[in-house]
């Protein structure tokens, strides 16, 4: 019988188990050095698409574009959620991983996969951006990369279930999972639908580019695509959520208002959510128009629904927590002495803030029908979408990476004065990046175009002048958020080697 | 006849008056983009 080793969290109290914890340390170690380079990536597309300094060539364009969304959208995103599976199947409900040898294969599957997508795609022999619609054809490793990487995310996935059906037996729980738990089940469970999408449309496409099967019908390749694409920005929406529930806990001992409201919110999303991601098909003949309507109206304002109960259920939390410290003067005192300065609870509030101003006031806008045929090729929806998982996402990744460090790889962060203010200068460049993209989407500019002065063309366009400036907004936008991005990367790997142990 | 006060008295105030400022941005976004809408391409 295998003997577990258990430490005490002396910050959280939480009981910590030596084996679940290397796999989030691991999980969260690829997620920091996947984001690294999507951010370098990001960084070098947004300096092109600044007209005035229009850097890479026009191959290096949508080849790092490629990279950018692989490793910034997928890689970081579903690494990081992985260690959040982890963290909140055993960790938080005080018990241990499972058969962790498979949540080990999980990882080296994620890990070939990415590294197998990365090399083709800078080899050059897959410069199909992240959608990759058919008949674009890349190189079959890149598919079988993506195959790979999205089968070690789906038994990650399975195994959050195998976890919490363990820690029922044991009694680690009584009747329902702690709220950051159920999030998490929420999205794991959107995660497995999103994932078996994935393979169900790579799998064909990989055979085809391999030459084995001949054709993919472009229709049925965006359809079931859009359950992968747009669905793995809703486990995003959920695991984002659960992180906001469970940073607002640990930080300042928040307690949902209403912790039924809370649950219903994440069944409307299991439920809605990714019906209305069919703005990606309003153009394709196979639906009929009620079905579009349906999805891209009712079936998304239930989705809203849910995102509003969470956004104003956990700034709520905070609210009450900190009342019940003493802070009650006036409205608005408890948002005067809420604890700014740790990058935990700063992340979380920021991401908060932007995620329901930038990304979720333009999805409901641009998610409706009517809007959604006229903006959806413009930059509005990149500005849009990186409002949603930059923003939102990654910022409360970051902030929760923040606690991580402290609880799981027991290291006080270095650098504390540029960790309180890496949030807000990341924040702040993202809503410059975001509002730029979207004010330049407005006029028309298209999005992933390499070159919007058209040069060279046989026709002759030119933009309204205003676009200059919000592309430049982006511009700077983007140098800021990469000065936060590194500065998180270097307090994230500093604090790990260099980090003061806590004991 | 406690438990029924309790339930009635506002725990958030503060984040009460914040979702107003949301709705009212929100409100004011919505209404720009049917503006745009119908300005800049004439949907009527």
């Amino acid at each position: 019988m295998a003997d577990f080793k258990y430490r005490t969290c002396t910050l959280s109290g939480m009981k910590i188990e030596q084996g679940s914890a290397n796999l989030i340390k691991w999980n969260v170690i690829a997620a920091l050095a996947t984001l690294a380079v999507g951010g370098l990536m990001a960084f070098l597309v947004a300096l092109t698409r600044w007209p005035s300094i229009h850097f890479l060539s026009l191959t290096n364009y949508y080849r790092f574009l490629t990279l950018h969304g692989v490793d910034a959208l997928l890689a970081w995103i579903i690494f990081f959620e992985m260690a959040l599976v982890y963290f909140a199947s055993s960790v938080l409900l005080g018990t241990r991983v499972r058969a962790a040898w498979i949540s080990w294969i999980s990882f080296a599957l994620m890990l070939i996969g990415g590294a197998l997508i990365n090399t083709i795609v800078l080899m050059g022999r897959a410069d199909v951006l992240f959608t990759s619609y058919v008949p674009l054809k890349g190189d079959p490793l890149y598919y079988l990369g993506i195959i790979l990487f999205a089968v070690g995310a789906l038994i990650g996935f399975i195994m959050f279930f195998v976890n919490i059906y363990y820690a029922k037996k044991e009694g680690a729980y009584k009747r329902t999972l702690p709220l950051g738990a159920f999030g998490i089940a929420a999205a794991s469970i959107i995660g497995v639908f999103t994932l078996l999408h994935g393979a169900g449309i790579f799998i064909p496409t990989f055979l085809w580019s391999a030459d084995i099967i001949s054709y993919v019908d472009p229709s049925a390749y965006r359809l079931v695509f859009w359950g992968l694409g747009h669905a793995s920005q809703q486990i995003n929406v959920c695991a984002m959520v659960a992180v906001w529930y469970m940073t607002s806990a640990f930080v300042v001992g928040g307690k949902p208002v209403n912790e039924k409201l809370s649950r219903t919110a994440f069944i409307l999303y299991i439920l809605f959510i990714n019906l209305a991601s069919e703005h990606h098909l309003l153009v394709d003949p196979v639906l009929s128009t009620w079905h579009k309507i349906v999805n891209t109206s009712y079936m998304m304002h239930l989705a809203v629904l849910a995102s509003m109960i969470h956004a104003f259920a956990i700034p709520a939390s905070m609210e009450v927590a900190l009342r019940k410290q003493g802070h009650t003067r006036g409205l608005f005192e408890w948002l005067k002495r809420a604890p700014w300065g740790n990058p935990a609870f700063s992340a979380a509030a920021i991401s908060i803030l932007l995620f329901g101003f930038l990304g979720g006031i333009t999805g409901v806008i641009f998610g409706t029908e009517q809007f959604s045929i006229i903006r959806h090729n413009t930059f509005a929806i990149t500005g849009h979408f990186h409002g949603t998982v930059v923003a939102g996402t990654t910022v409360a990744f970051m902030g929760f990476t923040y606690l991580i460090l402290k609880y799981i790889f027991a290291r006080e962060l270095i650098w504390k004065g540029f960790a309180s203010i890496q949030p807000y200068l990341y924040g702040a460049g993202v809503a410059m990046l975001s509002i730029g993209m979207m004010s330049a989407g407005t006029f028309g500019v298209p999005r992933r175009h390499y070159d919007i002065s058209f040069s060279g063309a046989l026709f002759n366009h030119t933009f309204d002048p205003m676009v200059d400036i919000f592309l430049g907004m982006m511009g700077i936008g983007a140098i800021l958020s990469v000065t936060g991005g590194i500065l998180f990367i270097a307090i994230g790997f500093g604090s790990m080697i260099w980090g003061k142990k806590i004991e | 006849m406690s438990d029924d006060r309790e339930s009635k008295e506002m725990h958030a105030p503060g984040v009460f008056v914040l979702s107003f400022i949301f709705l009212a941005v929100f409100i004011i976004i919505w209404w720009a983009h049917y503006k745009w809408l119908a300005e800049v391409w004439g949907v009527q």
